[in-house]
């Protein structure tokens, strides 16, 4: 398959998949009838749309800072989930949401966000902090770093739900699962201030990273400078990262399996798999969400739940399809 | 020419480097001898300006290597190192591909640059494989191509960190064939070797390390010494003239 061919055929795909996600749900909207006054006219502007949008942002997001992860980590199982982002995120927006009760509405619902972003950022610099050696940045000591993180995160959290109230334990809970209910157009605002650097600027140093692929002191020797491209990619992930999990919670799977599935598509080159990853991430992570829509309605299941029961087998099936491989060798 | 004054280097209260000076003239191949341990590739380390001593400098025609932009540095120098961690499926021409990078060729320059250096060391037939399925001393072979596709018409100097290693002896030679057309066009190469004989082979000068010391430097003749290579490495070596050059033989015991 050609590149061309892929491009074009993920657009179409993702055009299906908005379609057909604005036209599921508990509410029929017909795309017919959205411009006058009607409930469903006003489920579709207040909430489908913002929904879609949001999805396609988080999704595309996800997938390409998981790409982007695991090119700058060297390892095809990294994600950004894996060097503690996500759980800092979620840690960070998970107090703010126990301690500060329902004042953590005020500021009109930005606090979340923040806290969720200030989260994942600090997160990534510690990570980053603890694991400069002499030698540079060891990848190693950060993907252990950010073993650590995830377990102290995860003790928090449980801490956390400890401490909460009934409906504080519930929101945060739905939360934690991951959830693109109640998207708004402000939320989606919120998005766009990381989304816009991130998808700007990540598939631009597509060549940059396939040089770090080859190792950091021959990346070095190439003409790379190494600390200070690492440091970019580094914030930029954090960036994404943080923003999604501020506003979706913690969805597990996509910037770990839509990566996997562009490079069988068009080989490891990131110049290709960082726009084609955002690309399909967007689209699953929307068919993922009209699924969750669909499986239980009227009501609707977290998206990470959906997620991980597709992303987790799917996962697991490459590793058993790897362990094959590396047996034959 | 590569200038190196004076470079010492600690780690841990070990003396790695010790005060070692060497010149590396354009168009001459120096190889670096010495046992494991003895600090051949921090040596290297040090010389491509990627990491800098404790004293001492090293200069590409009077300007400090660790200062210059590194872009323009990859321009002027090229390296093999041993470690090669790439571990994700490229194809053998996308790999050789990226050491083009600071060339800045376009498009088709570039894919006409790979398919010579993929000529060169006869690697064409390999050019769609995927890297990783490709066995030790085939995936050397790509990481070489890779290196002296970098070396452009602006490089000054190569160096090259056991490059033979995994290689059979067909690809040695061939390696040496390719190294010695490099240096006639005037770059300063060093090279760190094991193998005595294809060192002899290729050497103009030979330089001697060990702990950390520059135990000797000269030509083969006078350096490579039964006496000096059984006193390196703490063997008895024995060398034979031959009408194709010395031939030297290890033997266990002092």
């Amino acid at each position: 398959m050609s590149h061309r061919t892929i491009v074009i055929g993920l657009w179409v795909l993702l055009l299906i998949s908005a379609l057909f996600s604005l036209m599921t749900g508990p509410v029929a909207v017909d795309l017919s009838g959205v411009l006058d006054d009607s409930v469903a006219s006003q489920v579709f502007w207040q909430l489908r749309l913002p929904r879609l949008m949001l999805t396609l942002l988080a999704g595309a997001l996800l997938a390409i800072t998981g790409a982007a992860a695991q090119s700058l980590f060297r390892n095809p199982l990294a994600d950004p989930g894996l060097i503690g982002i996500s759980a800092g995120a979620a840690l960070s927006a998970g107090a703010m949401m126990v301690l500060l009760g329902s004042s953590v509405y005020l500021l009109g619902g930005l606090m979340l966000p923040l806290a969720a972003f200030a989260g994942g950022v600090l997160t990534t610099l510690l990570v980053a902090r603890l694991s400069v050696t002499l030698q540079g940045v060891s990848v190693t000591n950060m993907l252990l770093c950010g073993i650590a993180i995830n377990a102290i995160a995860l003790a928090g959290l449980g801490g956390l739900k400890y401490l909460a109230g009934d409906q504080q334990l519930r929101q945060l809970s739905f939360w934690l699962l991951g959830s693109l209910n109640h998207s708004r157009w402000q939320d989606l605002l919120v998005l766009l201030v990381a989304a816009v650097p991130v998808l700007w600027l990540l598939p631009r140093y597509g060549q940059k990273l396939n040089l770090l692929l080859l190792g950091e002191q021959q990346a070095g020797l190439l003409g790379l400078n190494v600390v200070r491209c690492k440091r970019l990619m580094i914030l930029l992930i954090a960036l994404g990262v943080g923003a999604v999990v501020a506003l979706t919670g913690i969805i597990g799977f996509v910037g770990l399996v839509v990566p996997h599935l562009v490079r069988l598509l068009t080989g490891p080159d990131n110049r290709r798999l960082l726009p084609l990853s955002a690309l399909l991430g967007a689209v699953l992570l929307t068919v993922a969400d009209s699924v969750s829509r669909l499986l239980v309605s009227p009501a609707e299941l977290p998206v990470g739940i959906v997620t991980a029961l597709v992303g987790g087998p799917f996962f697991l099936l490459l590793l058993t399809r790897r362990k094959r491989e590396l047996n034959i060798c | 020419m590569l200038t190196a004054t004076g470079l010492c280097l600690k780690r841990n209260g070990q003396t790695l480097l010790d005060d070692i000076s060497v010149e590396l003239p354009p168009g001459e191949i120096t190889v670096l001898l010495g046992p494991n341990g003895a600090g051949k590739s921090t040596l290297l380390g040090m010389l491509c300006g990627l990491n800098r001593a404790d004293s001492g400098r090293v200069c590409l025609a009077g300007v400090e290597l660790s200062g210059m932009e590194p872009q323009l540095r990859a321009r002027y120098l090229a390296m093999y190192t041993q470690q090669q961690p790439l571990n994700f499926p490229f194809r053998v021409a996308e790999v050789v591909a990226l050491g083009c990078y600071p060339l800045l060729l376009d498009r088709s320059a570039t894919a006409a640059r790979v398919a010579a250096c993929l000529q060169q060391f006869q690697l064409e037939s390999l050019a769609q494989r995927d890297y990783t399925s490709l066995s030790g001393g085939e995936q050397q072979r790509v990481q070489v191509a890779r290196v002296l596709a970098q070396a452009g018409p602006d490089c000054q100097v190569l160096l090259l960190d056991e490059p033979v290693s995994e290689m059979d002896l067909r690809y040695q030679q061939l390696l040496l064939q390719q190294i010695r057309m490099v240096a006639a066009a005037g770059v300063s190469v060093c090279c760190v070797l094991h193998d005595l004989n294809l060192a002899a082979q290729l050497a103009d000068r030979v330089v001697l390390l060990q702990q950390g010391r520059m135990a000797a430097v000269g030509p083969v003749d006078s350096v490579m010494t039964e006496r000096q290579l059984s006193d390196l490495y703490q063997v008895t070596v024995r060398k034979t003239d031959t009408l194709s050059g010395p031939v030297f033989i290890s033997q266990s015991g002092p």
